[in-house]
């Protein structure tokens, strides 16, 4: 069982995807949900852009759009985990899932 | 000896508790507690279980009245009423109160917390405060509901008198008691209940800034308007505010380029050892908070949700 297949078990998420330097390493998102990760990215790498200029160390983004919620975790300054889940979605056990997995998910 | 039963619900300030006070002919059950979040912007007690009353019709027939909390926190609540105490109610009044910034948007949401419930029982919407505010008026709420596909009845009420709302009661229950001599209990309500305007009494006071720092876990506000203007803010740190303004920007730019996605309703970034940066849309304005990480996301979306449905536009809190 991939690690998407066990998120999406637990009710985590519907579609995952690790991006290395922008660049798509592995992905769950099907074809015909391209345009949302295509959102996603561009969204959540600004957003992460924004809070490097700032010098914070927010690790973490969620954006909610319409029923969909897409979130993003930089597990290192290369790494992005991007998910699309339903809009209700409790993202602590996300966080939870991520931090109990964070090996696994830069092995991807 | 027959026995009805009405579920009142609405959202916070809506009038449900002043309603089941008005026409009970016992002690209401009030649950009320010192509110802690953004009702303190409207008033200083709030309903966190249940109101419940009791109105006689006449020797035989009896309605038992409850009315839920507002607050979407307390959803445990809705579900014990809906499934236990008002399981075999015969019908459900949602209260609107017409103040709000968007009344419809509380219709939607609530037809559709309800939905299961009202399969199988009528709905009145009983629009309230609407002597503080007229718009929406009646055909508005009858258009609006033929387009969200809702069946219900629209009465314009005012919670705290006893005809007004034994109106609504009668709207449910006349169509399967046909005995019941409504005059003369509207002059027996009047008798006893009376009808007061110091039931309720709301507190327009706060602006949107102190109603957000009185949420527990809020350390910093800043309401944005149309075009990115900042109309209030209390950050501080310079950095905090530009990147919640970059946020800001990039929430409309998606609206925008992304429109086939529907709206950002909100953005939420967080980290382990940081305060938790928020933007929460609502047409054309936000609401950015510093909140502590330790306060739960669904409960922020909630009460910043409450805090824009009665902000910018309404002339009554400017």
């Amino acid at each position: 069982m991939t690690i998407w297949h066990e998120m999406q078990d637990k009710g985590l998420i519907l579609y995952g995807c690790v991006l290395q330097s922008g660049d798509v390493q592995a992905s769950s998102f099907p074809p015909e949900a391209k345009k949302q990760l295509s959102v996603a990215k561009q969204a959540l790498a600004y957003i992460f852009r924004s809070v490097e200029k700032s010098a914070k160390s927010h690790d973490e983004a969620h954006l909610e759009i319409g029923d969909c919620l897409f979130s993003g975790f930089q597990l290192d300054p290369n790494t992005l985990l991007i998910f699309l889940s339903e809009h209700d979605t409790n993202t602590l056990q996300i966080r939870q899932f991520i931090d109990q997995n964070k090996k696994r998910f830069l092995d991807v | 000896m027959k026995d009805y039963k009405i579920l009142f619900t609405g959202s916070v300030c809506s009038g449900k508790t002043t309603a089941i006070r008005s026409v009970s002919d016992i002690e209401t059950l009030d649950t009320d507690a010192q509110a802690s979040d953004v009702t303190v912007r409207r008033k200083k007690n709030t309903t966190i279980v249940m109101d419940y009353g009791v109105l006689d019709l006449n020797a035989e027939t009896r309605v038992h009245l409850y009315g839920t909390p507002g607050q979407e926190r307390f959803r445990f609540m809705w579900d014990m009423l809906t499934s236990e105490f008002a399981h075999d109610a015969i019908g459900m009044v949602l209260l609107v109160d017409n103040t709000r910034k968007d009344p419809f948007r509380d219709i939607r949401f609530y037809a559709k917390a309800f939905g299961d419930y009202l399969r199988k029982r009528r709905l009145i919407i009983a629009v309230t405060h609407s002597d503080v505010e007229s718009n929406p008026d009646y055909n508005r709420y009858l258009s609006e509901l033929k387009d969200l596909g809702v069946m219900s009845t629209v009465m314009f009420v005012d919670a705290r008198d006893p005809r007004a709302i034994l109106g609504v009661i009668e709207e449910l229950i006349s169509a399967v008691e046909r005995d019941i001599d409504w005059d003369q209990v509207r002059d027996r309500l009047l008798d006893t209940n009376g009808f007061s305007l110091d039931f309720y009494k709301p507190l327009y006071e706060e602006t949107l800034l102190d109603a957000a720092m009185n949420k527990r876990g809020v350390l910093g506000a800043m309401h944005i308007g149309e075009g990115q203007d900042v109309l209030c803010s209390n950050i501080d740190d310079a950095s905090i505010k530009s990147l919640l303004l970059n946020i800001n920007r990039l929430t409309d730019a998606i609206s925008e380029k992304a429109s086939f996605l529907g709206a950002v309703n909100n953005v939420v970034i967080a980290g382990p050892k940081v305060d938790t940066l928020s933007v929460f849309n609502d047409q054309n304005q936000s609401l950015c908070l510093k909140s502590d990480k330790d306060i739960s996301l669904p409960v922020l979306k909630q009460q910043a949700g409450d805090l824009l449905q009665w902000s910018i536009d309404n002339d009554y809190l400017a």
